[in-house]
């Protein structure tokens, strides 16, 4: 197996961090403080960036080079918090406001906001942003745009129920709207067709051969997008890229950004993403100003800092697991499934696959660990399995599910032996060191496991695992803040439900992500008949502006949780937590709010923070 | 071994016999510095290691997540790795990849490399002209980064594999050593008078020609032995290839880059065993080469 | 006119070894578990394209087209090699695998380059100064060192150079060819930074073949001394410094073979200490093309190692009569 090439860790998710804290750190104003270089260099480098000399400065293209807070702009940034899904810091929206009815949202976009080429950033640009966004197929609730005045902007929700992903525009969570990069008009305009939104509508009214019409021209329209090379970075964040090399990007300070006068930064140096020795080298050597995630010993995180590092932990809102598809068998017996959680030593597979940066997972319930108070009751919680390691009762459930055990062996029912292989993606080099852990285990209970490093990430998913190639495989899940999301990594679109948690597909079939495979209904003890693919899809459809609403949030989130501990469709393995470093020796005026420490250093920098001593 | 033409073929034997009692003084150069009998020592442990070593364990080796990177200890002389797993049972287990690819890979270079030069520096014109330019072919292509493309389609799971890969991109050099000393050989008094008595070429080259060039051959081939160790030991380290159990490359990767051994002193034994064991084993093999270079070029000798 | 035949000659050989190396490389792609080009030709029609729109995309990136007949492929694929294009990559999509190639390209022959000539300098240098005087503890100490860097695997030197200097006492950067910060061109920022990135992988470089000269100059060079020539030179009183002369001239000769030899391969120490460092040359690209599947870029980046060995052995064949008389007269 090839466990070099650390070099994506999370490239899926960028582990979001919450509730940022930093280590014993200076008071901070994060308003203009005066003193200090305003012209300072600051060098960092993100979970996945990758620079590519000769890629396009487009952020629609797949391989691109652009960095988002730095030289691309959003109309706000996600908080990621945890007790407020909703909560987001402004980005070139200064302030927005929701509709009574949750269908429509109006943007008033910073005073003063400009792009790099000193043109204003004006509704136009979002509106016709707003256009690639669901031709590239990255929004699907929108559905219209009005321009209210040059700086106001109202985004109206597409035709049909109500979704939870567009009333979470900007006012709630992971939804995908705020997510997207807002492009200059001025390059990207002449791209799009003049009927372009009569073209929307049709794709989004009902079905027919307009519709149809309608989807393909907004594909093709998608690919153009994507290609396009604008021949110079016109950006409207605090920087813009000068220059770059195969291996760093040279961002300096935009002086048409509306808030330049609080950045203290003149440039940014981006270093080229190489794998994970390459952040704590970088650190230990002092070059790095900001590190992205990095999973340190004890002993090097102690060097880290005498070198003048100072860490920052959060909840990193993602958890490992291992999945089943409940097609395959022995998987498709739920008392295989529980009899396997009995058998793997959660604590024992965190200690050697993710020691530093996991926590082993309490108990299997779809939720990180520590946010399950906001969810169970005690009594709830306590109800709940723990599945503590025990072989004797991982041993009586598989002989009451029919197989055999002979000379230290296990047989399925048709008598052939079981075994196991564990697919793992390349580049997570955690997970291969648990797997090997987890080989082990299984090993000595009876059941040969061998492990295999499979393509990356992207591949795994989408040509292996979303195929029904693998009975058994790695998995991230109970990611982000907005419930919807947490759950559907399980009983969502990858058990065939789409986002209202109907119209299931089948594994292989068009279209099709699903490779969980769990039963329709569920017969959970204690919680009665549940249907988890519908239940999750009501997460999304909920009106949340109602105390009853909320209320059902809370009871639809604790029913999945107690199917899930009890249906096993994941064996829940640790969660991750986020440790980033910052250069307190060189920089000073960090951020201390954590919706802010969160963010990426661009947020910090625009916002007036960051400063070199 | 001035032999002329004209001897009869009784003496012409006794010529040949007199060159193989050379090999009485060859042992003389080999034991004669305490370093070359320490090498060859440090040889024979490894090469005992890697044929006995994997019994000694059970084939899965206990992990213990409770003793992660331990320190070296009486229970675990060398410590432990990231599971837990004694770092001296992975070293003994772990030298028989790297020693039997190494030897298949040597094998293979030895019967494709010494067949392709004695009969291209036997018929140098006939097959000496096409064997020549595969050989040059051969020769002149990098062997990492063709076995980096190899890895796509070729497995290198089993040593048997590494070391047939090994074996077929890396004969060019024997080939070409052993097709000039043919090629001088050919020339030598016994040798014509054996083609003027009309032995076929190829018992020629079997009786009289091979017997010359074996010694020749095989220290070179010891100098290839550390070429192909550090090759295979080289594409685990950059985690190129795939593999299915641990040895020692894949030590030296884990240690480096999963347990960042260079900044981290916590895995320090985990980086250094490994290590240490390959550097013994190619310096070792290297100081046993010198004795052949010194046997092929006596003035080299010390005297 | 001789001459003439014998550089043709040459010629047609490097271009049919080309030719094998791109044949396979035509085969390798195609043999690759899935056939990637299928598997993305196939991916490209689920994901809505219709099928001429994906057999474009596919032939862009692979320079053939899957559901062509084979021959029709083969001769594709050669026709746009033929035109330098290698197909597009498949992590960087719709960049031009020539272009991703080129960029990495000069990096790795200024490594090697200075790389190989550095060791051979020095190497031939220590290893006559060990034959010259073998029989001192000087002699004695060149071989030991010779010996021991020859038996340290390139990319263990590496990676403690990298460690001592770039990590723990901080006196170089970590990667890259330069820093970004200065303006290239011909000013002094930029050059300095240049060679401050170059300077660590080439003393790995130096560091890694220096052992190899030592021996093979020290046994080259005592191989010539016991010669007829010598002995006659020492008989009648040359003085000593001259007869060095003679004795190291005749050394060399067979040492340019051997270089011809070892810039085909320093390629292979490319890839550890471009690894190393965080070089970004070919070796570099070949790993990161390996991790990422992108076969395109691979055979590439392969087939280019390939033509720039063939080069440089040509230019060595070319220039080995200027260095030996010997072979100018027959």
């Amino acid at each position: 197996m090839n466990s070099r090439r650390l070099k994506i860790l999370w490239m899926p998710l960028t582990i979001v961090t919450a509730a940022a804290t930093i280590a014993a750190c200076s008071s901070s104003s994060g308003s203009s403080s005066g003193g200090g270089n305003d012209n300072a260099t600051f060098t960092t480098i993100g979970y996945t960036t990758t620079i590519t000399p000769g890629a396009p400065m487009n952020p629609f293209a797949p391989v691109n080079n652009i960095f988002p807070t730095y030289d691309s702009m959003q109309l706000a940034w996600l908080a990621n918090n945890q007790a407020n899904p909703n909560q987001e810091v402004p980005g070139l929206a200064s302030s927005w406001t929701v509709s009574p009815s949750g269908t429509s949202v109006t943007v008033h976009l910073q005073p003063g906001a400009k792009w790099s080429n000193g043109q204003p950033v004006t509704a136009t640009d979002v509106k016709e942003s707003a256009a690639i966004w669901i031709a590239t197929g990255d929004v699907t609730d929108l559905g219209s745009v009005t321009i209210d005045n040059p700086t106001t902007v109202t985004l109206n929700e597409a035709p049909g129920p109500s979704a939870n992903t567009f009333v979470q525009v900007i006012g709630n969570s992971s939804a995908s709207l705020t997510q997207q990069d807002v492009v200059p008009s001025s390059e990207y305009g002449k791209l799009l067709p003049a009927n372009i939104w009569s073209t929307i509508a049709a794709s989004e009214g009902p079905a027919g051969a307009a519709k149809t019409a309608a989807a393909s021209a907004l594909a093709s329209l998608a690919k153009t997008i994507e290609a396009y090379s604008p021949k110079t970075d016109i950006s409207a964040g605090p920087f813009y890229i000068k220059r770059l090399n195969t291996s760093q990007a040279l961002l300096v300070k935009n002086p048409d950004f509306y808030a330049a006068s609080k950045v203290h930064i003149g440039e940014v140096i981006m270093e080229h993403q190489n794998g994970a020795s390459q952040i704590t080298d970088l650190l230990q050597s002092n070059t790095l100003d900001y590190s992205p995630f990095t999973g340190l010993a004890k002993d090097e995180e102690n060097k880290v800092e005498a070198a003048g590092n100072k860490a920052v932990t959060g909840d990193g809102l993602v958890a490992a697991a291992l999945v089943f598809d409940e097609n395959d068998a022995p998987y498709n017996n739920v008392k295989v499934r529980q009899a396997l959680a009995y058998v793997l030593n959660r604590p024992a597979i965190q200690k050697i696959g993710e020691p530093v940066v996991g926590t082993a997972s309490s108990t299997i319930s779809g939720a990180i660990s520590s946010t399950l108070p906001s969810w169970l009751s005690s009594q709830q919680q306590s109800s709940l399995n723990a599945y503590a390691p025990d072989s004797a009762t991982a041993t009586s459930l598989l002989k009451s599910a029919g197989l055999t055990q002979k000379g230290g062996h296990w047989y399925l029912a048709n008598g052939k032996q079981w075994t196991m292989n564990i697919p793992v993606p390349q580049g997570f080099s955690d997970w291969l060191s648990a797997s090997s852990a987890i080989k082990s285990e299984l090993d000595s209970f009876g059941i040969p496991t061998t492990f295999s490093v499979t393509d990356q990430w992207p591949q795994y998913q989408s040509n292996e695992l979303f195929k029904g190639s693998y009975p058994v495989g790695w998995w991230l899940m109970a990611l982000g803040t907005d419930p919807y999301t947490l759950f559907s990594r399980i009983y969502g679109p990858y058990d065939g439900y789409n986002s209202a948690g109907a119209a299931r597909l089948a594994t292989g079939a068009a279209g099709s992500d699903n490779f969980v495979n769990a039963p329709a209904t569920v017969s959970v003890p204690g919680a009665g008949t549940v249907n988890p693919g519908q239940l999750t899809g009501e997460l999304n459809t909920l009106n949340l502006n109602t105390a009853a609403g909320l209320a059902q949030q809370k009871q639809i989130g604790a029913q999945l949780i107690q199917t899930i501990n009890y249906e096993v469709p994941v064996i829940q393995l640790w969660d991750y937590q986020s440790l980033v470093f910052l250069d307190s020796k060189r920089f000073t005026d960090w951020p201390t709010d954590p919706n802010i420490l969160g963010q990426q250093p661009g947020v910090w920098m625009a916002d007036g923070y960051v400063e070199a001593k | 071994m001035s032999v002329t033409a004209a001897l009869p073929p009784e003496q012409l034997q006794q010529a040949v016999t007199r060159s193989r009692k050379v090999s009485a003084s060859r042992w003389r150069l080999l034991v004669r510095t305490p370093g070359r009998v320490i090498s060859l020592v440090i040889v024979l442990f490894f090469t005992l290691m890697a044929i006995i070593g994997p019994y000694l364990y059970p084939k899965n080796l206990p992990i213990n997540s409770n003793d992660i990177y331990a320190p070296p200890s009486t229970a675990h002389l060398l410590g432990t790795d990231f599971e837990g797993t004694d770092i001296l049972a992975l070293i003994i287990t772990g030298a028989r990849y790297v020693l039997l690819a190494a030897f298949i890979a040597a094998l293979v270079t030895l019967v494709i490399g010494t067949a392709a030069g004695l009969f291209a520096g036997y018929y140098p014109r006939s097959a000496g002209r096409p064997i020549m330019r595969v050989t040059d072919f051969v020769l002149a292509i990098p062997g990492v980064p063709l076995l980096m493309v190899l890895a796509t389609i070729w497995s290198f799971g089993s040593p048997q594999q590494m070391g047939l890969v090994l074996g077929i991109t890396g004969w060019g050099g024997i080939a070409r050593a052993v097709r000039a000393q043919t090629l001088s050989l050919r020339e030598r008094g016994f040798v014509e008078a054996a083609r003027g008595l009309g032995i076929p070429g190829r018992r020629v080259i079997a009786t009289e020609i091979l017997p010359n060039v074996a010694p020749y051959v095989s220290m070179n081939l010891m100098m290839q032995l550390t070429g192909f160790i550090y090759t295979e030991v080289g594409l685990f380290f950059l985690g190129v290839v795939k593999y299915s159990s641990s040895n020692w490359g894949v030590m030296l990767n884990n240690a480096v880059f999963q347990a960042d051994a260079l900044t981290s002193t916590r895995a320090l034994s985990y980086l250094l065993s490994p290590l240490i064991c390959i550097l013994l084993l190619t310096i070792s093999l290297v100081t046993l080469a010198n004795v052949g270079d010194e046997i092929f070029n006596p003035r080299l000798r010390r005297i | 006119m001789k001459l003439t035949r014998w550089i043709v000659v040459k010629l047609i050989t490097g271009l049919i070894m080309i030719w094998v190396v791109a044949s396979a490389m035509f085969a390798l792609l195609h043999d690759l578990p899935g056939n990637p080009a299928a598997t993305r030709y196939s991916e490209l029609v689920t994901h809505g394209d219709t099928p001429q729109q994906a057999r474009a995309a596919t032939a862009a990136m692979y320079g053939f087209v899957p559901n062509q007949p084979l021959i029709q492929q083969y001769g594709h694929y050669l026709w746009q090699l033929l035109h330098f294009n290698l197909g597009q990559s498949i992590a960087e999509q719709g960049i031009p695998v020539s272009h991703i190639v080129f960029d990495a390209f000069p990096w790795t022959v200024i490594l090697c380059l200075s790389g190989v000539l550095a060791s051979f300098l020095i190497g031939v240098t220590l290893g006559v100064a060990a034959a010259l005087r073998r029989m001192t503890k000087t002699g004695d100490g060149i071989t030991w060192f010779g010996a021991i860097l020859n038996g340290i695997p390139t990319y263990i030197i590496a990676t403690l150079l990298f460690y001592v200097f770039a990590t723990e006492w901080a006196l170089f950067p970590q990667g890259g060819t330069v820093s970004i910060q200065y303006d290239p061109g011909f000013n002094a920022g930029y050059l300095g930074s240049l060679v401050t990135h170059a300077i660590l992988p080439v003393i790995a470089y130096t560091l890694a073949g220096v052992g190899a000269w030592v021996l093979t100059t020290k046994a080259s060079v005592i191989s010539v001394l016991g010669d007829d020539f010598i002995l006659a030179a020492e008989l009648r009183g040359i003085r000593a410094w001259t007869v060095a002369r003679y004795i190291v001239r005749n050394a060399m000769l067979p040492l340019f073979t051997i270089l011809a030899i070892a810039f085909g391969l320093m390629f292979s120490g490319a890839v550890f200490i471009e690894d190393v460092f965080n070089y970004p040359g070919l070796g570099q690209l070949m790993i990161n093309s390996l991790s990422t599947s992108d076969y395109p870029v691979l055979s590439g980046a392969f087939l280019l190692i390939i033509v720039a060995v063939i080069a440089a052995n040509f230019l060595a064949d070319l220039c080995y009569p200027l260095i030996d008389p010997r072979v100018r007269r027959s």
